[in-house]
Protein backbone atom coordinates (compact mmCIF):
# COMPACT_ATOMS: atom_id res chain seq x y z
CA UNK A 1 0.00 0.00 0.00
CA UNK A 2 2.58 2.61 0.58
CA UNK A 3 4.44 1.61 -2.59
CA UNK A 4 1.37 2.17 -4.12
CA UNK A 5 0.95 5.65 -2.45
CA UNK A 6 4.20 6.40 -3.24
CA UNK A 7 3.96 5.50 -6.69
CA UNK A 8 1.16 7.79 -7.20
CA UNK A 9 2.40 10.53 -5.66
CA UNK A 10 5.11 10.13 -7.96
CA UNK A 11 3.04 10.30 -10.70
CA UNK A 12 1.25 13.11 -9.39
CA UNK A 13 4.49 15.21 -9.19
CA UNK A 14 5.29 14.43 -12.10
CA UNK A 15 2.15 15.49 -13.65
CA UNK A 16 2.70 18.72 -12.06
CA UNK A 17 6.59 18.96 -13.69
CA UNK A 18 5.58 18.73 -16.42
CA UNK A 19 2.30 20.77 -15.97
CA UNK A 20 4.83 23.31 -15.08
CA UNK A 21 7.44 22.43 -17.60
CA UNK A 22 5.15 22.68 -20.44
CA UNK A 23 6.67 25.02 -22.82
CA UNK A 24 4.42 26.95 -25.37
CA UNK A 25 4.09 26.13 -28.89
CA UNK A 26 5.41 28.25 -31.34
CA UNK A 27 2.04 28.83 -32.28
CA UNK A 28 1.20 29.87 -29.44
CA UNK A 29 3.77 32.46 -28.77
CA UNK A 30 2.84 34.27 -31.89
CA UNK A 31 -0.97 34.77 -30.20
CA UNK A 32 -2.10 31.34 -30.31
CA UNK A 33 -5.58 30.74 -31.49
CA UNK A 34 -7.41 33.74 -29.90
CA UNK A 35 -9.54 35.56 -32.28
CA UNK A 36 -9.04 38.80 -33.94
CA UNK A 37 -10.26 40.74 -36.74
CA UNK A 38 -8.64 39.49 -40.22
CA UNK A 39 -7.18 42.58 -41.33
CA UNK A 40 -7.64 41.64 -44.73
CA UNK A 41 -11.38 40.97 -44.77
CA UNK A 42 -12.38 43.19 -41.33
CA UNK A 43 -15.78 41.42 -41.35
CA UNK A 44 -14.03 37.78 -40.47
CA UNK A 45 -12.15 37.14 -37.45
CA UNK A 46 -8.57 34.87 -37.70
CA UNK A 47 -6.68 32.78 -34.86
CA UNK A 48 -4.19 35.27 -34.00
CA UNK A 49 -1.20 32.40 -34.48
CA UNK A 50 -2.21 32.46 -37.96
CA UNK A 51 -2.60 35.89 -38.66
CA UNK A 52 1.03 36.27 -37.78
CA UNK A 53 2.24 33.23 -39.90
CA UNK A 54 0.16 34.45 -42.95
CA UNK A 55 2.14 37.91 -42.64
CA UNK A 56 5.13 36.57 -42.50
CA UNK A 57 4.53 33.70 -45.63
CA UNK A 58 3.05 36.70 -47.91
CA UNK A 59 6.30 39.13 -47.31
CA UNK A 60 8.42 35.85 -47.35
CA UNK A 61 6.77 34.87 -50.78
CA UNK A 62 7.94 38.64 -52.09
CA UNK A 63 11.42 38.18 -50.97
CA UNK A 64 11.49 34.52 -53.04
CA UNK A 65 10.21 35.90 -56.15
CA UNK A 66 12.68 39.08 -55.85
CA UNK A 67 15.31 35.80 -55.97
CA UNK A 68 16.46 34.96 -59.11
CA UNK A 69 17.91 31.86 -57.45
CA UNK A 70 14.82 30.34 -56.07
CA UNK A 71 13.51 31.38 -59.32
CA UNK A 72 13.63 27.73 -61.01
CA UNK A 73 11.49 26.19 -57.58
CA UNK A 74 8.87 29.09 -57.14
CA UNK A 75 8.23 29.90 -61.44
CA UNK A 76 4.53 30.16 -61.43
CA UNK A 77 4.11 32.52 -58.88
CA UNK A 78 5.61 35.01 -61.51
CA UNK A 79 3.42 33.49 -64.10
CA UNK A 80 -0.16 35.13 -65.10
CA UNK A 81 -3.20 33.37 -64.56
CA UNK A 82 -6.06 33.67 -66.93
CA UNK A 83 -8.52 35.89 -65.61
CA UNK A 84 -11.18 34.35 -63.12
CA UNK A 85 -8.81 31.78 -61.79
CA UNK A 86 -6.95 31.70 -58.06
CA UNK A 87 -3.33 33.56 -58.78
CA UNK A 88 -0.48 31.29 -57.64
CA UNK A 89 0.13 33.59 -55.08
CA UNK A 90 -2.73 33.29 -53.26
CA UNK A 91 -2.79 29.35 -53.59
CA UNK A 92 1.13 29.68 -51.86
CA UNK A 93 0.09 31.76 -49.32
CA UNK A 94 -2.50 29.37 -47.81
CA UNK A 95 -0.54 26.03 -49.03
CA UNK A 96 2.21 27.31 -46.80
CA UNK A 97 0.64 29.17 -43.93
CA UNK A 98 -1.42 25.98 -43.55
CA UNK A 99 1.57 23.93 -43.45
CA UNK A 100 3.54 26.16 -40.87
CA UNK A 101 0.45 26.37 -38.91
CA UNK A 102 0.06 22.98 -38.40
CA UNK A 103 4.33 22.79 -37.61
CA UNK A 104 4.28 25.55 -35.08
CA UNK A 105 1.32 23.62 -33.17
CA UNK A 106 -2.20 25.09 -34.06
CA UNK A 107 -4.70 22.71 -32.77
CA UNK A 108 -7.12 23.63 -35.46
CA UNK A 109 -4.67 24.18 -38.56
CA UNK A 110 -4.79 21.01 -41.02
CA UNK A 111 -2.83 20.66 -43.73
CA UNK A 112 -3.61 18.56 -46.63
CA UNK A 113 -0.89 18.79 -48.90
CA UNK A 114 1.85 15.99 -49.41
CA UNK A 115 4.20 14.93 -47.33
CA UNK A 116 7.73 17.20 -47.22
CA UNK A 117 9.37 14.44 -48.64
CA UNK A 118 7.35 13.51 -51.39
CA UNK A 119 6.29 17.31 -51.79
CA UNK A 120 10.25 17.88 -53.01
CA UNK A 121 10.54 14.97 -54.84
CA UNK A 122 10.44 15.39 -58.81
CA UNK A 123 9.78 11.92 -58.97
CA UNK A 124 6.53 11.67 -56.91
CA UNK A 125 5.70 15.24 -57.21
CA UNK A 126 5.39 16.02 -61.25
CA UNK A 127 5.09 20.08 -60.07
CA UNK A 128 8.73 20.08 -58.71
CA UNK A 129 11.08 20.74 -61.56
CA UNK A 130 14.19 19.60 -59.54
CA UNK A 131 15.79 18.50 -56.11
CA UNK A 132 16.69 21.17 -53.67
CA UNK A 133 20.07 21.53 -52.88
CA UNK A 134 21.62 22.98 -49.61
CA UNK A 135 22.16 26.55 -51.25
CA UNK A 136 18.70 26.92 -52.54
CA UNK A 137 17.28 26.50 -49.08
CA UNK A 138 19.76 28.32 -47.16
CA UNK A 139 18.25 30.91 -49.55
CA UNK A 140 14.89 29.77 -48.35
CA UNK A 141 15.73 30.15 -44.89
CA UNK A 142 17.02 33.58 -45.68
CA UNK A 143 13.92 34.69 -47.41
CA UNK A 144 11.85 33.53 -44.17
CA UNK A 145 13.73 35.40 -41.94
CA UNK A 146 13.36 38.68 -43.61
CA UNK A 147 9.94 38.22 -44.15
CA UNK A 148 9.50 37.51 -40.33
CA UNK A 149 11.71 40.77 -39.97
CA UNK A 150 9.47 42.91 -42.23
CA UNK A 151 6.47 41.32 -39.88
CA UNK A 152 8.65 42.60 -37.20
CA UNK A 153 8.68 38.99 -35.56
CA UNK A 154 10.86 38.99 -32.28
CA UNK A 155 14.28 37.51 -32.93
CA UNK A 156 13.82 34.72 -30.72
CA UNK A 157 10.75 33.62 -32.29
CA UNK A 158 12.37 33.85 -35.64
CA UNK A 159 15.23 31.64 -34.52
CA UNK A 160 12.72 29.11 -33.65
CA UNK A 161 11.07 29.39 -36.44
CA UNK A 162 14.28 29.06 -38.72
CA UNK A 163 15.33 26.22 -36.35
CA UNK A 164 11.77 24.78 -37.29
CA UNK A 165 13.08 24.77 -40.89
CA UNK A 166 16.12 23.80 -40.26
CA UNK A 167 14.51 20.70 -39.02
CA UNK A 168 13.20 20.02 -42.33
CA UNK A 169 16.17 20.21 -44.23
CA UNK A 170 17.16 16.54 -44.69
CA UNK A 171 13.69 15.90 -45.46
CA UNK A 172 13.60 18.56 -48.09
CA UNK A 173 17.14 18.62 -49.35
CA UNK A 174 16.85 15.68 -52.20
CA UNK A 175 20.51 16.53 -54.00
CA UNK B 1 -49.63 -8.70 -53.08
CA UNK B 2 -46.09 -8.94 -51.48
CA UNK B 3 -44.54 -7.85 -55.41
CA UNK B 4 -46.79 -4.61 -54.62
CA UNK B 5 -45.11 -3.88 -51.38
CA UNK B 6 -42.02 -3.97 -53.01
CA UNK B 7 -42.87 -1.74 -55.53
CA UNK B 8 -44.29 0.76 -53.46
CA UNK B 9 -41.26 0.53 -50.89
CA UNK B 10 -39.03 0.91 -53.69
CA UNK B 11 -40.81 3.81 -55.25
CA UNK B 12 -40.65 5.50 -51.89
CA UNK B 13 -37.13 4.75 -51.78
CA UNK B 14 -36.46 6.11 -54.79
CA UNK B 15 -38.49 9.44 -54.12
CA UNK B 16 -36.60 9.74 -51.04
CA UNK B 17 -33.47 9.43 -52.39
CA UNK B 18 -34.47 12.07 -55.54
CA UNK B 19 -35.53 14.23 -52.85
CA UNK B 20 -32.39 14.14 -50.70
CA UNK B 21 -30.27 14.47 -53.96
CA UNK B 22 -32.33 17.34 -54.45
CA UNK B 23 -31.70 18.83 -51.06
CA UNK B 24 -28.12 18.02 -51.54
CA UNK B 25 -27.37 19.96 -54.37
CA UNK B 26 -29.63 23.14 -53.72
CA UNK B 27 -27.37 23.36 -50.42
CA UNK B 28 -24.22 22.60 -52.40
CA UNK B 29 -25.66 25.25 -54.73
CA UNK B 30 -25.69 27.94 -52.07
CA UNK B 31 -22.24 27.10 -50.36
CA UNK B 32 -20.70 27.68 -53.85
CA UNK B 33 -22.27 30.84 -54.58
CA UNK B 34 -21.40 32.42 -50.94
CA UNK B 35 -17.53 31.13 -51.30
CA UNK B 36 -16.97 32.61 -54.62
CA UNK B 37 -19.47 35.48 -53.72
CA UNK B 38 -16.86 36.20 -50.44
CA UNK B 39 -14.97 39.56 -50.51
CA UNK B 40 -11.82 38.96 -51.77
CA UNK B 41 -9.15 40.12 -48.76
CA UNK B 42 -5.26 40.66 -49.06
CA UNK B 43 -3.52 38.93 -51.70
CA UNK B 44 -6.42 36.34 -52.55
CA UNK B 45 -6.47 38.37 -56.42
CA UNK B 46 -3.34 39.49 -56.57
CA UNK B 47 -0.67 38.57 -59.45
CA UNK B 48 2.76 38.70 -58.96
CA UNK B 49 5.01 40.08 -61.27
CA UNK B 50 8.87 40.72 -61.40
CA UNK B 51 10.95 43.01 -62.90
CA UNK B 52 14.99 42.40 -63.72
CA UNK B 53 17.41 45.32 -64.22
CA UNK B 54 20.02 46.50 -66.61
CA UNK B 55 23.58 45.78 -64.72
CA UNK B 56 23.56 49.91 -65.10
CA UNK B 57 21.00 50.55 -62.64
CA UNK B 58 22.11 50.89 -59.45
CA UNK B 59 19.57 50.84 -55.97
CA UNK B 60 18.39 54.57 -56.12
CA UNK B 61 18.00 53.94 -59.92
CA UNK B 62 15.68 50.75 -58.75
CA UNK B 63 13.96 53.20 -55.80
CA UNK B 64 13.11 55.34 -58.18
CA UNK B 65 11.56 52.49 -60.66
CA UNK B 66 9.47 51.39 -57.71
CA UNK B 67 8.41 54.58 -56.64
CA UNK B 68 6.77 55.26 -60.39
CA UNK B 69 5.40 51.78 -59.85
CA UNK B 70 3.30 52.76 -57.11
CA UNK B 71 1.70 55.65 -58.64
CA UNK B 72 -0.26 53.00 -60.48
CA UNK B 73 -3.43 52.17 -58.18
CA UNK B 74 -3.57 49.11 -59.31
CA UNK B 75 -0.16 47.95 -58.07
CA UNK B 76 -0.42 46.83 -54.14
CA UNK B 77 3.27 45.64 -53.13
CA UNK B 78 6.54 45.21 -54.03
CA UNK B 79 9.63 43.81 -53.12
CA UNK B 80 13.29 45.19 -54.21
CA UNK B 81 16.32 43.08 -54.27
CA UNK B 82 19.26 45.39 -54.66
CA UNK B 83 22.29 42.89 -54.86
CA UNK B 84 19.96 40.81 -57.66
CA UNK B 85 19.04 44.03 -59.37
CA UNK B 86 15.23 42.86 -59.46
CA UNK B 87 11.46 44.09 -58.15
CA UNK B 88 8.90 41.64 -57.30
CA UNK B 89 5.46 43.30 -57.34
CA UNK B 90 1.53 42.46 -57.06
CA UNK B 91 -1.40 44.24 -58.53
CA UNK B 92 -4.83 43.71 -59.57
CA UNK B 93 -4.87 41.29 -62.84
CA UNK B 94 -8.40 42.59 -63.03
CA UNK B 95 -7.08 45.90 -64.18
CA UNK B 96 -3.91 45.80 -65.53
CA UNK B 97 -1.03 43.67 -67.02
CA UNK B 98 2.28 43.22 -65.66
CA UNK B 99 3.65 44.38 -69.25
CA UNK B 100 1.37 47.13 -69.34
CA UNK B 101 2.77 47.94 -65.88
CA UNK B 102 6.56 47.74 -66.88
CA UNK B 103 6.49 49.56 -70.20
CA UNK B 104 4.76 52.39 -68.31
CA UNK B 105 7.28 52.94 -65.46
CA UNK B 106 10.30 51.98 -67.85
CA UNK B 107 8.79 55.15 -70.62
CA UNK B 108 8.01 57.54 -67.81
CA UNK B 109 11.44 56.76 -66.00
CA UNK B 110 13.93 56.14 -68.77
CA UNK B 111 14.89 53.18 -65.93
CA UNK B 112 16.08 49.94 -68.08
CA UNK B 113 14.33 47.41 -67.05
CA UNK B 114 12.79 44.02 -68.52
CA UNK B 115 9.62 42.28 -67.45
CA UNK B 116 10.54 38.46 -66.43
CA UNK B 117 8.32 36.02 -68.65
CA UNK B 118 7.54 32.48 -67.12
CA UNK B 119 7.29 30.28 -69.67
CA UNK B 120 4.78 27.11 -69.87
CA UNK B 121 7.26 24.61 -69.56
CA UNK B 122 8.55 26.40 -66.31
CA UNK B 123 5.12 27.25 -64.92
CA UNK B 124 4.35 23.66 -64.91
CA UNK B 125 7.20 22.36 -63.54
CA UNK B 126 7.26 24.26 -60.09
CA UNK B 127 5.64 25.47 -56.70
CA UNK B 128 2.96 26.29 -55.79
CA UNK B 129 2.03 22.51 -55.27
CA UNK B 130 -1.03 22.23 -57.17
CA UNK B 131 -1.45 20.39 -60.15
CA UNK B 132 -3.62 22.76 -62.48
CA UNK B 133 -4.01 19.31 -64.62
CA UNK B 134 -5.70 17.53 -61.86
CA UNK B 135 -9.37 16.56 -62.48
CA UNK B 136 -10.12 18.09 -58.83
CA UNK B 137 -8.75 21.06 -59.71
CA UNK B 138 -10.48 21.53 -63.00
CA UNK B 139 -13.94 20.64 -61.83
CA UNK B 140 -13.70 22.72 -58.64
CA UNK B 141 -12.45 25.78 -61.10
CA UNK B 142 -15.03 25.07 -63.47
CA UNK B 143 -17.79 25.40 -61.02
CA UNK B 144 -15.85 28.71 -59.80
CA UNK B 145 -16.09 30.02 -63.10
CA UNK B 146 -20.03 29.55 -63.21
CA UNK B 147 -20.87 31.88 -60.49
CA UNK B 148 -18.39 34.54 -61.78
Amino acid sequence: MPACCAFLLGLTSCDKDNDDMQEQTLYEKLGGNRMVSDPRNPSQMIEQGRLGLRSVVDSTIFVIAADPNLQPYFAPLLAEVTAGNTTNLAVLSRSLTDFFSVATGSATATYSGMNMRDAHDPARNPRMALKADNKSYDDFIAAVVKGAQQNNVPSELIGEVGALIEALRTTIVQR
Amino acid sequence: MQKNIWITWLKRAGLAFLITLGMLTVVLVIHIYQVSNRPRGGVDGWQMARVNFEKSVDSTGIVLFRYALHQHKSVYHSFPNMQAGTLAFAFDPTKTKASELCNSVVQKTGIQATLLRISSEEAANACPVIDQHSITYRISSGLQKLFR
